[in-house]
């Protein structure tokens, strides 16, 4: 984080959180921050952990060990004071499904002290929703649409969404990422969203905070994220043990490899020594790695069995 | 204490999802109606007994109401959204019931009361008192353990599991008589006796301190049930 962020006061502070499952999968030991002002994309393929950590969050399950504070307030001790301050979208609605949108409101309001009618309207009307209009005759889309009204209607200072663009088409997502940039204008709020879409990430998120098999794997700004992997390709022939020895990540194919390489692991590998300038031609070529190289390259059976070892 | 009104007021509004005029139709008209056509009919004497049963099951499972909207798409998410602690939400959910026991015994008190009024032309205060206690406690007991086997369960496996409980009541209720009656066939008649007895020779005084004694039990099992559900609670993840 930077230092400018570390004056901050944290909208979010995750310690150490861990929760054990039966099924025998583990979200580990999470710790994180995410300062006020910023929004923060959590990312990690299907089954990583983001929307335990999520229901973590929320207190909807119970964590094994470490503490989760937002605002600066410890998320269970202080449920009620925290909650008022969160506005929460999930992936598919929670209102009851014969609730017409105006009685979305009817029973959200009395649930915030700072619920602000004239807001909730307006979103209505930005949104494009009949207040008359039941939640089961309302697409996806616009279910979210609605979970997001009411979310951004009661003077939230954290919004905690949880794959909220899964079901929107591009131009709903490209409003979805204005709003939130606005919401945090003021430098007072902030939002953390788990996404699979990473263009939603590229437009919009500040930080990121990568999960995957229920460990943290990163979390920093976004920009040192993908500065700090490099994808190295070359042929079939070309996967030497040095390859091999810093690549955190090998996809194989038939016409060659693509390795994910730590940056600083990069003057390791010989054969990109020799493209530095020299005669012969370099067997290898390093990219730049794109968020989708690094969760896609560090999801493979190699990544997979270095981070056992790790 | 908001937590607790807000709990309250969300599922007032889980059960009114479907509209709040067919919910107070089913209260209000339905027992007026077999009432009346009671007293066109003649046959006042059972119809408000009928008019009661109708208005307890309805109220018995209008707080049941709230599991089965929570089961439904994520429902139950809002309860992990909502300002509001899971302790609140418990005891907001324990106030409907007893909203619901008091709409119960203002009904029985209607029923029972026209009834009266058709028959003799008079209200006996003594019965008036005894009959709505009597279903207040029956329906606070069955509500006692129905909500924390709906905390625990589905809402249908709840269900099962009531029915099972009652159907295991009965057969061991049988089997102790039957037994008795085999034993001892001497002291079934001796029960039987005394009960009647009992019945005739106690005072409408006497009459209201068993019903008081009853809302004792109730109470006490109403705050049993709260804490299991509590702890049942308390401890899910959703």
């Amino acid at each position: 984080m930077t230092t400018a962020t570390d004056q901050s006061p944290m909208a979010l502070s995750i310690t150490g959180a861990t929760k054990h499952y039966a099924s025998g999968f583990t979200l580990d030991d999470i710790t994180f921050d995410l300062p006020s002002g910023y929004i923060m994309g959590l990312i990690g393929p299907n089954g990583a952990g983001k929307s335990t950590l999520i229901k973590l969050i929320l207190n909807m399950i119970h964590r094994d060990a470490g503490e989760i504070h937002v605002l600066g307030l410890d998320n269970i001790a202080d449920e009620e004071i925290v909650k008022e301050n969160l506005g929460v979208v999930f992936d598919s609605s929670y209102f009851i499904e014969t609730w017409t949108v105006n009685k979305v409101e009817q029973a959200m309001a009395p649930m915030y002290l700072a619920w602000d009618h004239a807001a909730f309207d307006g979103y209505l009307t930005r949104f494009g929703l009949d207040r008359k209009k039941r939640v089961k005759e309302l697409s996806r889309g616009m279910q979210m649409k609605l979970m997001l009204a009411v979310a951004l209607s009661h003077d939230a200072k954290l919004l905690v969404l949880d794959e909220p663009t899964s079901g929107l088409d591009v131009l709903a997502r490209d409003e979805l990422m204005d709003i939130l940039q606005n919401y945090i204008a003021d430098g007072e709020r902030s939002v953390l969203f788990s996404t699979h879409i990473t263009a939603d990430l590229e437009r919009a998120a500040d930080f990121i905070t990568y999960i995957t098999r229920g460990k943290l794997y990163f979390t920093g700004p976004k920009d040192e994220f993908e500065e700090s992997f490099r994808l190295v390709k070359g042929g079939p022939d070309d996967l030497a043990p040095d390859v091999k020895g810093v690549a955190v990540g090998i996809h194989r194919y038939e016409t060659g490899f693509d390795a994910l390489v730590r940056a600083e692991d990069l003057g390791k590998i010989a054969g990109l020594k020799a493209g530095e300038g020299r005669h012969w031609t370099a067997p290898l070529t390093a990219e730049p790695a794109s968020i989708d190289d690094i969760i896609r390259l560090t999801n493979t059976s190699d990544a997979a069995y270095a981070m056992e070892v790790a | 204490m908001i937590g607790i009104r807000r709990a309250f007021e969300l599922d007032v509004r889980r059960i009114t999802s479907q509209g709040v005029f067919s919910i107070v139709a089913l209260l209000i008209g339905f027992p007026a109606v077999i009432i009346l056509l009671g007293s066109i009919s003649g046959g006042v004497s059972y119809m408000p007994g009928a008019a009661i049963g109708g208005v307890s099951a309805m109220l018995a499972l209008l707080p049941l109401n709230t599991f089965t909207f929570e089961q439904q798409g994520q429902n139950n998410w809002m309860n992990g959204v909502i300002p509001v602690r899971r302790i609140h939400q418990v005891i907001g959910r324990y106030l409907v019931v007893g909203a619901c026991a008091l709409i119960l015994a203002l009904e029985v008190a209607v029923c029972v009361g026209a009834g009266m009024l058709f028959e003799s032309g008079t209200i006996q205060f003594s019965g008036l008192i005894i009959s709505v206690l009597a279903a207040v406690v029956m329906y606070a007991l069955l509500e006692s353990v129905l909500l924390p086997l709906c905390y625990r369960f589905t809402y249908q496996k709840a269900l099962l599991t009531m029915m099972l409980i009652c159907i295991g009541l009965g057969a061991a209720i049988a089997a102790v008589f039957a037994l008795l009656a085999k034993l001892t066939p001497a002291a079934i008649d001796a029960l039987i006796s005394w009960t009647v007895s009992l019945t005739e020779t106690m005072s409408g005084a006497g009459m209201i301190w068993l019903a008081l004694g009853g809302v004792v039990l109730a109470a006490a099992a109403a705050v049993v049930s709260l804490f299991v559900s509590l702890h049942i609670y308390l401890a899910k993840e959703f």
